[in-house]
């Protein structure tokens, strides 16, 4: 398809920056506030539900080597379930990278420009992940090699300069939380990492799919490493309880970087992470959309497919850029039933069942 | 098409000149500090008042002293809450207040005895203020605390500011709102806040006194201590606050007077803190009341022999000297214990202590922690060792006495 063709390294890069992009923000919030000191643990189990999603998508995409995922399931199902299966992961494509797009216009609002209209960012941010998907996944695969880094050491200091103002005896008592709701929490945590799901979309554009299955558990684990350490960080320095309060604690937490009197007001840093781990994620959820769409239609290119689609991914988030209480209500409750117990685990587990059971593989050319 | 594109992308230089919400800063007022009071009015429950600092001021050699020209003003404005009070203020000043720089909390008396709570809102919602800052309560009315015009410093809220930047010094305590109001929301359900107050400046030179307003400065003294429902329900005098710095593990700049060893000189002896750590380990009794054993160990430099006898360079003389410090660390952490007991506000992280070490017990006390609090067993062991005597082994003129 003339896209070019991406190495293991880059795509655990992508997949990182996906991972972390959104969670990074929201998370932290919904999994402290409702475990406590405890999320660290929700963030373990959440790893165990990403590496398993990991697990399924690479093992259905090595029998479909040369096929995305919205490419093999009408031929594990059959075409006509097949298709219109593969039309609702279009639409749950587009319906997350949406999602996403509206939490970052939220969180410009919430919290430094707060009267830019929120158009302006869903516009412009679409605009540029058009044109990156337009010059093909290489381009942005590579520029995303780039921000990484700096995405990384961002998430770093971040994290730990506030360390004049911690105080680690606050994540004691460990195990205060039973495990019922310690698994429940780690559906939602878990539905963020879930999105290493995509990865079925972007495994036939690989060169080799040797070691993909390592590279994507340690992506998974990397990511929840990250986490922990943020939600350690949060917790030492504001308190479980506070933390389950504050709209995006980890602004919160960069607002309270004040290291010897010079290093002061480094939001910006959060900002940084903010806008470049969006902009990856945008790029890669139109990539998908568009993809899904071309193969769920049996187009052979997708790029004329991409105006269009950005057209509607402007206003799908424009339209999900709802009241903040509302936002929470879905990431709370409905998030985990869209996420890890339908899209992104139980049914490609299923259709990974009868794959195996058909024993359907991909004919040889 | 490129030429297009170029073509937009020079256009689009002429929209991208600056931020959205951006305003210079010569069109802001940089509130540097704020004071919560009670209105006189019922209807207006809040009495805003902002200190705003006039940067000229602060830049050493330009400005400073010029005639005319103040250090910072003052506002007030009153309102149902806390924003209508800054409303309330804008009408009157030109600038846009700005709140970024705003680094002090300052509560009145009379609002801090009637309930914190719906105060503390703001200051955390707020996109400018950072929760981060000090929190301290005023003797009488929080107004007069930012109002005060010092002889020692251009502002009061920057003196204050720079006194808690210090970090604790003594019996000062800085107290960040983020630690006031976990202590607050904690297992403890209590938390402290520095007092501060005006007072007469003694030292005056005499150009100070030509100004009779300069004749003020602000001493910041005791703690305040707040209930779970966020009433100020009393003070900590310098001992008992003293106490309560043992106890949390916060004591770094500290100073003990002992007396001296010897019984019949009637001196003093100054020791300065080095370091020190506490622990508190918790047991809970047969009957449910935990027993808290607090262990603190401490390093001591001997600061000052106010006396003139010998035995200074004796090691029994330094071991009593230790012993004499463990003393007065146990007394004064016996009492804080006391008070915090007398008020039944658990400022001392004894609730959080017991939650971290017995969570399975805690789960029986929590209810009633308000009942078993005043009746927890408090027992001392302060280990205190002094390791170095300052620059000079003996008071010059022991010395002397030796020779003859």
């Amino acid at each position: 398809m003339g896209d070019g063709k991406i190495s293991q390294r880059q795509l655990a890069f992508l997949f990182f920056t996906i991972l972390i992009g959104t969670m990074f923000f929201h998370n932290p919030q919904i999994v402290v506030g409702t475990t406590g000191q405890d999320g660290w643990i929700a963030y373990l189990i959440a790893s165990f539900w990403g590496i398993l999603v990991a697990l399924v998508m690479v093992a259905l995409g090595q029998r479909f080597p040369d096929q995305t995922l919205t490419g093999y399931i009408p031929n594990i199902l059959g075409k006509p379930l097949g298709k219109i299966l593969s039309l609702l992961y279009t639409i749950w494509f587009l319906f997350i990278g949406g999602g996403v797009l509206a939490q970052f216009a939220n969180f410009m609002n919430t919290t430094i420009m707060a009267s830019t209209p929120k158009m302006v960012f869903i516009i412009t941010f679409v605009a540029i992940a058009y044109y990156a998907v337009n010059l093909g996944l290489e381009t942005f695969v590579r520029v995303n090699e780039l921000l990484l880094w700096v995405i990384v050491i961002a998430i770093i200091l971040v994290v730990t300069l506030p360390y004049e103002l911690m105080d680690l005896r606050r994540m004691l008592p460990v195990g205060q939380m039973s495990i019922g709701k310690l698994v429940a929490t780690s559906l939602i945590a878990g539905s963020w990492r879930g999105e290493v799901m995509l990865v079925g979309m972007f495994l036939p554009a690989l060169v080799t799919l040797k070691n993909t299955t390592r590279n994507m558990i340690w992506t998974v684990f990397l990511v929840g490493v990250f986490m922990i350490a943020v939600e350690i960080s949060l917790v030492t320095v504001f308190g479980a309880q506070i933390v389950g309060d504050l709209e995006v604690p980890v602004f919160n937490l960069a607002r309270m970087i004040s290291t010897a009197r010079v290093l002061d007001r480094v939001e910006a840093l959060v900002l940084i992470i903010w806008v470049f781990a969006t902009f990856i994620k945008i790029c890669a959820f139109l990539y998908c959309t568009a993809r899904a769409t071309a193969d769920t239609v049996g187009f052979q290119d997708y790029r004329f497919l991409l105006l269009p689609l950005s057209l509607l991914f402007t206003a799908i988030a424009y339209n999900q850029t709802v009241d903040p209480a509302k936002f929470v209500d879905f990431l709370l409750f409905t998030w985990p039933g869209y996420g890890l117990l339908s899209f992104e685990l139980v049914i490609p587990l299923f259709l990974l069942i009868v794959a195996l059971w058909r024993g359907k593989r991909e004919k040889k050319v | 098409m490129k030429r297009l594109l170029a073509f937009f992308l020079i256009i689009s230089c002429i929209f991208t000149t600056g931020c959205w919400d951006q305003i210079e800063i010569t069109d802001l007022a940089l509130v540097i500090g704020t004071a919560l009071d009670k209105g006189n009015d019922p209807e207006n429950k809040v009495a805003l008042t902002i200190q705003v600092a006039n940067p000229r001021m602060f830049i050493p050699g330009e400005g400073g002293g010029g005639d005319g020209e103040e250090a910072f003003w003052t506002a007030t404005g009153t309102g149902k809450t806390i924003r209508e009070a800054t409303f309330g203020i804008s009408h009157r000043v030109p600038r846009r207040l700005f709140f970024g720089h705003n680094r002090l909390m300052i509560v009145g008396e009379e609002v801090a005895r009637e309930g914190i709570m719906p105060y503390l809102d703001r200051y955390f919602r707020s996109r400018e203020t950072r929760p981060n800052l000090y929190i301290l309560v005023a003797r009488g009315r929080g107004q007069d605390i930012l109002e005060t015009n010092m002889a020692t410093f251009r502002s009061s809220g920057m003196a204050l500011i720079n006194m808690f930047d210090l970090g604790n010094n003594h019996t000062v305590v800085p107290v960040r709102l983020i630690q006031f109001v976990y202590d607050l929301t904690s297992a403890c359900q209590a938390a402290v806040a520095p007092m501060v107050q005006v007072v007469v400046q003694s030292s005056v030179s005499i150009e100070e006194a030509k100004h009779a307003s300069r004749l003020q400065t602000l001493s910041v003294k005791g703690l305040a201590v707040f209930n779970s429902e966020g009433q100020m329900v009393g003070e900590m005098n310098e001992t008992e606050t003293a106490g309560l710095l043992w106890i949390r593990n916060w004591a770094e700049k500290h100073q003990l007077t002992v007396p001296c060893p010897i019984e019949s000189a009637k001196a003093s002896v100054d020791l300065d803190l080095m370091g020190s750590t506490s622990k508190t380990r918790v047991e809970i009794g047969e009957d449910g009341i935990p027993r808290f054993d607090i262990e603190v160990r401490t390093v001591f430099d001997v600061g000052e022999h106010f006396g003139n006898h010998m035995d200074m360079d004796q090691s029994w003389y330094i071991d009593s000297l230790a012993k004499r410090a463990n003393t007065t660390i146990a007394r004064e952490i016996q009492a804080a214990v006391s008070k915090a007991k007398a008020l039944n506000a658990d400022v001392l992280g004894f609730a959080e202590e017991v939650h971290r070490q017995h969570p399975r017990e805690w789960e029986v006390i929590r209810n009633n922690w308000p009942d078993i609090f005043p009746l927890v067993e408090v027992n001392v062991s302060s280990m205190s060792e002094i390791t170095t005597r300052g620059m000079s082994a003996e008071n010059p003129d022991d010395s002397l006495k030796v020779v003859k």
